[in-house]
């Protein structure tokens, strides 16, 4: 029961940071490094601290955002023209990427998916002969193989197909799943459909259920929904879960832009910016801030900051602010009844939401009025049990 | 016991491979069994595929995969292929170990078994099943008429393995019928559905579970009071769940692991071989 750090662009100087030192495992990104950079940084990671490395081969990524994709060694060069029927192409996909994985010397690898141009059966039966296949090829080199389960979060609303899914997965050999969720919401925004909400979570608990541990890949503050739907591992990372307020996340700057900076607020569990924060410091309620792990020491720092004649920018003091709120949660959600921890946070959050409104303290972003923390509660009312 | 239909082909056949006394032993769907002398005191179990009934080619490509088993649990294939008859029409023939110690199917109906011996049975069929799947193939036809004995043995064996599929094999053609192959009475959901990327491993493990409470109980694991056989056939197709009655019964005999192996989807069954045989050992 670990959080994974997600790697993104100019992220590895965050590995061992402190107080971020509840990450025990961390997500390589190939999209944003040279192949001799990310050997590099594995040996770099190693020395600083005992953590378990997986990459992602991120074939899934639309071809205007590979960045540094196409220099793999395990990157084909008809991607975009290839027939995913072949069985033949997905073996030379399949060897390359296990050399490579060799190579580095990480220790897990997620199977190479692509984004398919319709969610059925017959895509999730290849994600899972690729998955075994690539666990055959590995045998015997330490190196573990997760499936990546790359699935559309309206596909899991359907019961039946979620539960033949979990089924045509789990019938390749793995030694786990790495979840990538594909959604309209914009990125920087709250999942709030309940039946989605319901979906994604069911699956999670469906797959941890087999007996193989679950990653959720790309997380934000929903976490927690997974977390108490029983995963085992959950990652996040600086830029993805920031910058809430964009149209779509490959719509965004290729080096990962966004100076925007953001508060974690866990007893709203909800982003805060600057003027907010300040807003709340101002109010009846400024002991709502840094609650339980959103208080840490870049918290401080953050609040110190503000006290200055003429504050800096914040902004990777709020990266980190955010990822220590995350880690150590993660693993507070990893020792204990999950799903009732999150049930009573929320209840705290909806009420904090409540004693906002009421008095009439309302944030910037107006769509940040903490109206899901009550469609999340719904959804966990609605999770069938284990 | 059935009328054969094939009994003339399968003496052409003996006659044209030096075997003699055919002997018919009984029918499934698409076959034939007969026992014939290699030579004096030595048998083979003779069988003969009906052409309109089945894939020759498929046959072939999947015998091929079986003659590599090599395992006491699993009925020895020595041969396979196809011969043209007299009439003209092509047939397709396997020739296996013959076992002369009778059915699981026999011994249930003896009434003889208790649950020491069915948990004995059930532990190395389970290790059939693990031997299976790491030749990568499903049996998909486990049932009591394709457990048999060696004479004077204990050890159950499983025959038949003319429906195995072999799942590192892409090229498999589309199945035989509509329900896909299998005995509709003891197949799981996924092969009742013909639902093919859930079959794996774990549909043996359903027909194994349903074998195994019949075993126990005499009875369906699935079937209430007045259900016909295609009354039981259907509430498995439909994602049922075994009835409260067999599920009571079979934890009071030390049997509850079977109730997970008759879960309707297969990631909620047992996930391994080894994991099911720990908790049928208990």
């Amino acid at each position: 029961m670990t959080a994974y750090l997600q790697m993104g662009h100019d992220t590895e100087n965050l590995v061992g940071e402190q107080d971020l030192d509840a990450f025990g495992g961390i997500v390589l990104s190939p999209v944003n490094r040279e192949p001799a950079a990310l050997t590099r940084h594995v040996q770099s990671f190693r020395r600083r601290g005992d953590f378990d490395i997986v990459i992602d081969p991120q074939l899934y990524f639309p071809g205007s955002r590979r960045g540094k994709l196409p220099n793999q060694p395990y990157y084909p060069d008809d991607l975009d023209t290839a027939d995913f029927s072949s069985n033949g192409w997905w073996t030379d996909v399949v060897t390359r990427l296990g050399d490579f994985a060799g190579t580095l010397g990480v220790d897990a690898v997620a199977s190479p998916v692509v984004h398919p141009r319709t969610w059925n059966d017959d895509y999730f039966a290849r994600c899972a002969r690729t998955s075994s296949s690539l666990t055959r090829y590995l045998h015997g080199s330490g190196i573990r193989v997760l499936t990546t389960v790359m699935v559309d979060i309206d596909y899991t609303v359907d019961k039946e197909a979620l539960l033949r899914m979990a089924s045509i997965l789990s019938g390749g050999d793995n030694s786990g799943y790495y979840l990538v969720i594909v959604t309209d919401v914009d990125p920087r925004r709250e999942i709030s459909d309940e039946e989605e909400l319901v979906g994604i979570m069911s699956l999670v608990r469906e797959l941890e259920n087999t007996g193989r541990p679950v990653l959720v890949s790309h997380c934000s503050s929903d976490m927690i929904l997974f977390k108490a739907a029983g995963a085992s591992h959950c990652a996040s990372g600086k830029f993805f879960n920031l910058r809430r307020y964009t149209a779509s996340r490959f719509g965004e700057p290729a080096d990962g832009g966004g100076q925007v900076s953001y508060w974690f607020e866990h007893g709203l569990l909800a982003f805060l910016r600057s003027a907010d924060v300040l807003r709340i410091l101002g109010s009846e309620f400024s002991n709502l801030l840094g609650t339980l792990s959103s208080n840490n020491c870049w918290a401080s720092q953050i609040l110190d900051n503000f006290r200055l004649d003429s504050p800096l920018a914040w902004v990777a003091l709020g990266w980190k602010q955010y990822l220590s709120w995350f880690c150590k949660t993660e693993q507070t959600l990893g020792s204990g009844n999950s799903e009732e921890l999150v049930r009573e946070w929320l209840r705290t959050a909806n009420d904090n939401w409540r004693n906002l409104d009421d008095n009439d303290i309302l944030f910037d972003e107006a769509r940040n009025d903490g109206r899901w923390i009550r469609r999340w509660r719904q959804a966990l009312t609605k999770l069938p049990d284990s | 016991m059935p009328t054969p239909v094939l009994d003339q082909i399968a003496i052409e056949f003996a006659e044209k491979n030096h075997l003699t006394g055919v002997v018919f032993k009984g029918k499934g769907n698409f076959k034939e069994t007969y026992r014939a002398t290699i030579r004096e005191g030595e048998f083979i179990a003779l069988k003969i595929l009906d052409p309109q009934k089945c894939s020759l080619a498929r046959s072939q490509r999947e015998n091929q995969t079986m003659l590599k088993c090599d395992t006491p649990l699993i009925a020895k294939l020595y041969d396979h292929g196809s011969f043209s008859a007299n009439n003209g029409q092509s047939y397709y023939f396997c020739i296996e170990e013959y076992l002369d110690g009778g059915s699981l199917a026999e011994r249930i109906s003896s009434g003889a078994l208790n649950s020491n011996i069915i948990r004995q049975y059930a532990i190395t069929l389970i290790e059939a099943l693990d031997y299976l799947k790491n030749m990568d193939l499903v049996h998909r036809d486990i049932k009591p008429e394709n457990i048999m004995f060696r004479s004077s043995s204990n050890v159950p064996v499983l025959v038949d393995l003319g429906l195995a599929r072999d799942l590192s094999e892409s090229s498999l053609t589309p199945t035989w019928l509509p329900q896909g192959p299998g005995t509709p009475y003891y197949s799981a959901p996924e092969q009742l559905n013909n639902e093919k990327h859930l079959i794996n491993w774990r549909t043996d493990q359903f027909s194994l579970g349903i074998t195994i409470g019949i075993c126990l109980t005499g009875v369906h694991p699935f079937s209430k009071t007045g259900m016909t056989q295609g009354d039981t056939v259907t509430a498995v197709a439909n994602r049922g769940s075994c009835t409260s009655a067999f599920t009571i019964e079979a934890s009071d005999l030390g049997f509850g692991f079977v109730v997970k192996m008759l879960h309707p989807w297969p990631h909620r069954r047992y996930q391994s071989p080894a994991e099911l045989l720990d908790e049928a050992r208990r």
